[in-house]
């Protein structure tokens, strides 16, 4: 059902905001295997369902991410770049808090933050649900990760 | 909001408090507050969001050597790679920092919550919050070297 939501939110802000073809792919139990350069985009969400959903972008796809979005290529990870995946890990996570609602489940989000860097790694708890669904771009993969309880 | 420099002071004595107390290990503020801190290398952040009628987080930015150090004190274990007990320490270290911003927030009557703690580290990484909001890093030292502890707050 989760992963199911989190693909169906992803799909329409790509249709609705990106203009960029999406192709999911299976959902894996796997850790996001970072890249050269990446950037992350990271936010919780807390109340009925706790969790953090995130989104990791190769920088190649997280320019053209950004470049679609704003309708003028983006030849550097700057911050029209970061400002775009923390927008996607918001609207993502939104999507989902709509979908939970509809279920009867309540629950407010943070704030998104954004990493960039070199090879990244996040974590992957104890006693904590995890799965990452892998999407094809044009540009290449990225993923999207929820961690839960 | 109830003042925004007093709930920074209240993560300082926080933070001094889950040393001494909870890491066992000595601790004292490192100069002044910062707006940024730039790239950090070989590192690891804690992170903790809040959401409710404050959205923002809490973040602890722990150089790897800074965190070996901590990990040992806290949990008594000898480590010198970033594995689950290290990022396990560093998130709860996140969650004890958050818990404690929630208490003082909630104080003011707010209705708050803390999402799940996460980690993320790397060779070479720039973290910036998305929105504008009030933000803080204070520079802290430990035996071990020196880390950050960050808030950000943004009201509904």
């Amino acid at each position: 059902m989760l992963d199911d939501s989190i693909t169906k939110a992803t799909l329409e802000v790509f249709e609705s905001m990106i203009f960029m073809e999406v192709q999911p792919g299976k959902t894996t139990a796997e850790a996001y295997q970072g890249t050269d350069l990446q950037v992350s985009g990271t936010i919780g969400f807390v109340g009925d369902f706790n969790g953090v959903l995130s989104i990791h972008c190769p920088s190649l796809v997280a320019m053209d991410i950004t470049g679609n979005m704003l309708m003028s290529p983006v030849e550097t990870v700057n911050s029209d770049v970061t400002d775009a995946i923390g927008e996607i890990a918001n609207m993502v996570a939104g999507g989902l808090k709509a979908t939970l609602k509809a279920e009867g489940i309540n629950v407010v989000l943070a704030t998104p933050t954004i990493f960039t860097g070199i090879s990244l790694q996040t974590n992957i708890q104890k006693g904590v649900e995890h799965f990452l669904i892998p999407f094809q771009v044009p540009s290449g993969m990225f993923g999207i990760e929820l961690t839960y309880q | 909001m109830e003042n925004f420099q007093q709930i920074s002071d209240k993560l300082i004595e926080a933070t001094v408090e889950i040393f001494t107390a909870m890491v066992m290990m000595e601790i004292s503020v490192n100069g002044e507050p910062l707006d940024n801190i730039g790239t950090l290398k070989n590192s690891i952040s804690g992170l903790v969001g809040l959401a409710g009628a404050y959205k923002g987080f809490v973040a602890v930015h722990l150089p790897e050597n800074v965190a070996f150090a901590i990990t040992s004190s806290f949990l008594g274990l000898d480590v010198d790679e970033i594995n689950e007990d290290v990022q396990d320490a560093v998130g709860e270290i996140a969650n004890m920092l958050g818990g404690n911003v929630k208490t003082e927030l909630s104080d003011a009557g707010r209705d708050i919550a803390l999402s799940l703690p996460s980690t993320i580290y790397g060779e070479s990484y720039d973290f910036r919050p998305s929105d504008e909001a009030e933000r803080i890093i204070i520079p802290f030292k430990v035996p071990g070297g020196e880390f950050f502890v960050e808030l950000e707050l943004e009201i509904e």
